[in-house]
């Protein structure tokens, strides 16, 4: 799962290489900030969780027994400090998918056909508004291309629930883009 | 045969070219004879299409990580720095211990009134003022000569050995003192190089981070412009 780079600089680190954790967090770093990114959509969040996630990487670094599982366990950091964020946030940052149903959002939506950096948009925030851990399998599958095994091994949960969350994911985004009238060729065309 | 719930999760599977081959052919089989799963499959991939969409983040600038005790610890030992004492190295402490007791002890000598005398019957350390005891002329088989001369010698002797003995101990605490001296000096240095690197990569990560705010700001202003000429 790590990359043959990551096992060497891991060793380095833990040899008390000062230089080798700072390849470590320049290595790390986008796919971190990357992944809290889709999961806040705001910026600022995402860097305080790449920052956080780096912290506890220093400091737990001797408990990771295996460094050829690197990857999950990082990932598997940042994923519990965005949940435990969400919870310290009082889930403000999603909108939850009662609002949706209810059609409160629905009037701010447009109803003609809209360019690909306003759908981009849209999409970004129909993700917020499905469950958190829908929108992370959706994220990790997607933007961070992990293998459903990998996922499994990040969300320390069965293959079988990984691929039910993406595809009921799925599902609930395409509805509430529909409820949005976002009207794409996307959403209709083969 | 597969339920409902199994065929998605292979439909999923397919979707992201994660099937074995031989499972492959299988389930193109299956969706071509099941028009729900053929819908599910063509909706996915539209899903798929969509995400693509996604605004992607801008590059971020470098995390500036300042690594602790680099010198001294690593990540296997860094228990060990909770015996260190106010960030000071252990030689440092030690000196400084030796340098306190020394003074300690001058101190509270000085305030006792120590005295350290010597007489025909050997040394004597007092303190407060010095009892004098009254002496008397005690005959036992010598002059007067020889116990003045004998007396004499003894007191030379004593005063020498006792000046030897204060000119070491004063060498002693000088090059003790110097010691210590030396190290708090080592470490105000390192504290003070630390201190000016510590500035130095904050101010190049707010020059860094200032010159991407104003990257978004103009971004912003450029979007803004853009909305309000497509009004």
């Amino acid at each position: 799962m790590a990359k043959q780079t990551d096992i060497a600089v891991l060793e380095e680190v833990r040899r008390g290489n000062s230089t080798a954790f700072g390849t470590l967090v320049e290595q790390w770093q986008d796919p971190i900030h990357r992944f809290a990114y889709r999961f806040f959509y705001n910026t600022e969040d995402a860097r305080e969780i790449t920052q956080k996630t780096f912290i506890r990487v220093y400091r737990n670094l001797d408990q990771l027994d295996d460094p050829r599982k690197f990857s999950p366990w990082i990932y598997r950091i940042a994923k519990n400090l965005c949940l435990d964020e969400l919870k310290r946030a009082g889930r403000q940052r999603s909108s939850p998918l009662e609002l949706v149903k209810a059609g409160q959002i629905h009037n701010e939506t447009p109803s003609a056909k809209i360019e690909s950096k306003e759908l981009g948009e849209w999409i970004q925030k129909a993700l917020l508004a499905i469950p958190d851990e829908q929108r992370m399998v959706i994220i990790m599958k997607e933007y961070e291309e992990l293998t459903f095994k990998e996922i499994a091994e990040i969300l320390s949960e069965p293959e079988s629930t990984v691929k039910s969350r993406l595809y009921y994911g799925f599902k609930k985004l395409r509805e509430i883009l529909n409820s949005w009238n976002i009207n794409t060729n996307y959403l209709n065309d083969e | 045969m597969m339920n409902k719930e199994e065929a998605r999760q292979k439909l999923m599977e397919y979707l992201y070219d994660e099937l074995p081959v031989d499972e492959k052919s299988e389930m193109e089989r299956i969706i071509a004879t099941d028009p729900s799963l053929k819908e599910d499959l063509k909706e996915m991939k539209q899903m798929q299409k969509l995400m693509q969409f996604a605004p992607k983040e801008k590059p971020q600038p470098p995390l500036v990580f300042i690594q602790p005790d680099v010198e001294s610890s690593s990540l296997n030992d860094r228990g060990k720095d909770k015996k260190r004492f106010a960030g000071l190295p252990p030689a440092a402490v030690t000196a400084l211990s030796i340098a306190a007791s020394i003074l300690i002890i001058l101190f509270g000598s000085a305030l006792a009134g120590l005295q350290v005398t010597s007489s025909a019957d050997g040394f004597s350390v007092e303190f407060g003022e010095v009892a004098t005891v009254p002496q008397e002329d005690e005959h036992i088989g010598v002059t007067d000569e020889d116990l003045i001369r004998l007396a004499e010698q003894i007191r030379t002797e004593n005063s020498l050995l006792i000046s030897t003995m204060m000119d070491d101990l004063q060498d002693q605490q000088r090059q003790q003192l110097q010691e210590a001296i030396q190290v708090l000096n080592a470490y105000y240095v390192q504290q003070r190089e630390e201190d000016l690197t510590i500035i130095a990569n904050g101010m190049n990560q707010l020059q860094v981070e200032t010159a991407y705010k104003f990257l978004q700001t103009d971004e912003t202003i450029e979007n803004i412009i853009y909305a309000l000429n497509n009004q």
